[in-house]
């Protein structure tokens, strides 16, 4: 099996851009991506284009009007995780020798509020149960009720985030809030206040990699790079399942993905210096420190009180400002946190660098429910 | 043909009648129209544990999550939604507070 480099990063910001198609944030990243990595026409053998709401054939239309297609070009939809299974499926293909260049990118454009899905029938749409932010608010009462986090938790996460995002120039939201101004805020479903949730947004983002040459130091490597799906029974998983069994004991589809990218990388938890995870809401950040194994199980709040998750912490988490800054694009959110990392890495973060952070882990969890896990080495 | 069980994958499952009645497990309320609803807001939101071992996701009667508490008795009952383009009026189910009436009588606004 290969090694997979990351051999150019490109990134259209965040956002919300009237005017602007989803092909031409797709065109402003892929075009950055390739610069980087010294790749024109004929430089990569196949692209694998991460998206969910964009339609039919749009990584096509983006290559399309670079004038570089003939290779193969897929889309991948798998929610939210959409560019992790993009990348998984490219980096798969470097590593069994099937290609030594892969373009994989992602982009999205969302309509603002509560998104719309297919994956609801109508009847559960008339009924009111496609209320998304509903099941995240069931979920945010349970971790509530089970461990020590407390609403105070929930808005401190939202603060941390908010100050790291008010240092990335690509994100959607770049001023700091305060802990009174979060749970100010209009309650969406409680526990949950808007604040406390991401938006859905626009943007693109996009990676070139490469097989890596076997000499040690160089270019950031992309470790591991696993998509997994929930295993069937949690009723409040991103399954959205209407009914679930009351084993509380099967894990979760990211402890699953991370455990399988742990094994793959041969690093552990404890090796990590940087963490962009899914903070689709805030509770979500704190389940998912415990499904990452970032702690044990009902530590989330005592990790988050510990200052360890801030910038200047011993792991700090979404130096980004995670999706509660940034906003989700859903194809392109995965591939928007490994250009943070591969930045991270590279130590060109500007006034978010975690110092000397040589370990990254990427996680994106979603409807399917798909989970993804990235882990980039330096 | 039997349906396959989608917890275990074991073929021959075959349907059972669940109990009307649960405890409730988790609550909130949905306070502005999510997509494709055309009944009013606020409404309740939560999961209801049955005694057969499931826990099941349905609107709830309250829509207020103060006047709810943990593993309060629940009751399953069928609801108004709203009136179609064709004047028929569209019920779903939902679970309300039990006021031990086998009638299906629940609590609620």
């Amino acid at each position: 099996m290969s090694a997979v480099e990351i051999a150019g990063i490109g990134l259209h910001p965040f956002g919300r851009f009237p005017g602007t198609t989803v092909t031409d944030m797709g065109v402003v990243a892929v075009q950055a991506a390739l610069a980087e990595a010294g790749v024109g026409r004929g430089g990569f053998q196949a692209a694998f284009c991460g998206t969910a709401y964009a339609g039919v054939a749009s990584g096509h239309k983006v290559l399309g009007s670079l004038g570089m297609t003939g290779m193969p070009i897929v889309d991948v939809e798998a929610g939210c995780a959409s560019g992790s299974a993009a990348l998984m499926l490219a980096a798969g293909a470097i590593a069994a020798g099937q290609y030594d260049t892969v373009l994989v990118f992602g982009i999205e454009k969302m309509p603002k509020g509560i998104i719309r899905s297919s994956f609801f029938e109508t009847w559960q749409e008339e009924a009111g149960l496609a209320a998304t932010p509903a099941y995240f608010a069931l979920r945010a009462q349970r971790l509530m009720q089970t461990s020590g986090v407390t609403k105070d938790h929930l808005a401190r996460v939202v603060v941390k985030n908010r100050r790291h995002g008010a240092q990335n120039p690509d994100a959607m939201f770049r001023t700091e809030v305060g802990p009174a101004e979060v749970l100010e805020s209009r309650v969406v479903c409680e526990p949950l206040h808007l604040f406390m949730l991401c938006t859905p947004n626009e943007g693109a983002a996009a990676v070139v990699l490469r097989r890596a040459e076997p000499s040690g130091a160089g270019p950031v490597r992309m470790a591991a790079a696993v998509l997994r799906s929930h295993l069937p029974g949690p009723v409040l998983s991103e399954s959205t399942p209407l009914a679930g069994s009351t084993d509380d004991s099967v894990p979760a589809a990211s402890s699953l993905a991370a455990d399988d990218a742990f094994a793959r990388a041969g690093v552990g938890p404890g090796d990590l210096d940087v963490v962009e995870c899914q903070d689709t809401d805030a509770a979500r950040e704190l389940l998912s420190y415990e499904e990452l194994g970032l702690c044990p199980p009902g530590a989330a709040a005592e990790l988050l009180d510990s200052g360890a998750t801030s910038l200047g912490g011993r792991l700090p988490v979404n130096p980004s400002g995670g999706l509660l800054s940034k906003g989700e694009p859903l194809g392109a959110s995965a591939l928007g946190q490994v250009v943070e990392l591969v930045r991270q890495l590279r130590g060109e973060a500007g006034g978010r660098q975690v110092a000397g952070a040589k370990v990254g882990l990427a996680h994106t969890v979603g409807r399917g429910a798909n989970a993804g896990v990235v882990i980039l080495t330096r | 043909m039997r349906p396959t069980c989608p917890y275990c994958a074991a073929g021959g499952a075959h349907l059972v009648e669940l109990s009307p009645t649960g405890t409730l497990w988790a609550w909130t309320s949905v306070n502005a129209p999510p997509p494709g609803y055309r009944g009013t807001t606020p409404f309740g939101f939560g999961v209801v544990e049955l005694p057969e071992g499931l826990r099941v996701v349905a609107r709830l009667t309250e829509a207020d999550p103060a006047r709810l508490s943990a593993g309060q008795p629940m009751r399953l009952a069928i609801v108004p939604l709203h009136t179609d383009d064709e004047g028929n009026d569209v019920v779903t189910y939902a679970f309300g507070p039990d006021r031990g009436d086998p009638t299906g009588e629940v609590g609620g606004p």
